[in-house]
């Protein structure tokens, strides 16, 4: 059995891996799970026009699972934060939290249904970056 | 809405996390993830606010809010997966969210003084 302090130093050496490394910030996986996300999106799109709150929150499940997983997928956090990928995960994470605390509050999906459209373009703008294609002029919820 | 409301809702968030980092060292899945679903909404609380106070378009919050939502994914992805969430991941998240109400901190403080 590993000792604590051999488990310790391992987790010290992946999470400065995670900041520190020349590993590529993306990779295939990202791309992957990028799309995984987007189809979930699409669903949970759907799950909304139903007003069915079961249907609803099992659908922001998948989308927190799989936004998740796209997050696991990235490496170096520190060219993460600074690189090109802030933003649109900055905003996919936004949209998302304002979508969820809409339905969290019991509020009218009227009221923060567009917010999930916004996450939807917000994954499409990283797939565009991921994948090599021109930017969307205004992807929604810039911050610059 | 003033700054103390954003910071209220980052020690929610905090206090959350901390029991989250509690719930994680039991090995209890089910607890773990009770755990985990109240971290979210705790979270998505808080992007509320921070957006209601206008102040995400700041770059020194955008990146502690990335940073914060990229911690806490990974942890979730790593429960997920059936391996046990690092109590780690949940401490980076926790030093974003500390800095996020660092932050606030300062802006009600500047607000005051005006």
């Amino acid at each position: 059995m590993k000792s604590p302090e051999h488990n310790l130093e391992k987790l010290a050496r992946i999470a400065s891996d995670m900041y520190w490394s020349d590993l590529p910030v993306y990779t295939e996986k990202s791309i992957k799970a990028a799309k995984v996300l987007l189809a979930n999106l699409e669903d949970l799109k759907s799950r909304v026009e139903t007003k069915d709150l079961s249907r609803i929150g099992k659908g922001f499940i998948y989308v927190l699972k799989s936004k998740a997983r796209l997050q696991s997928t990235l490496n170096n956090i520190e060219k993460l934060l600074y690189g090109p990928y802030c933003e649109p995960l900055f905003c996919i994470n936004f949209w998302l939290d304002i979508a969820y605390n809409g339905f969290n509050q019991g509020r009218d999906p009227y009221t923060w249904g567009h917010a999930i459209e916004s996450v939807i373009e917000c994954v499409k703008d990283l797939l565009d970056i991921f994948e090599g294609r021109e930017r969307r002029v205004e992807p929604p919820g810039s911050f610059d | 809405m003033e700054h103390r409301e954003g910071i209220e809702a980052g020690k929610t968030l905090l206090a959350d996390l901390e029991d989250l980092k509690a719930r994680i060292k039991t090995g209890d899945p089910d607890s773990t993830k009770e755990g985990f679903l109240k971290v979210f909404k705790s979270k998505a609380k808080f992007q509320y606010v921070l957006l209601a106070l206008e102040v995400t378009e700041f770059e020194n919050f955008a990146r502690q809010i990335v940073s914060m939502n990229t911690w806490i994914d990974i942890a979730y992805n790593h429960f997920n997966d059936g391996r046990s969430p690092q109590v780690q991941h949940i401490a980076y998240g926790i030093k974003a969210v500390k800095r996020l109400i660092e932050l606030l901190g300062e802006g009600e403080r500047g607000w005051n003084e005006d």
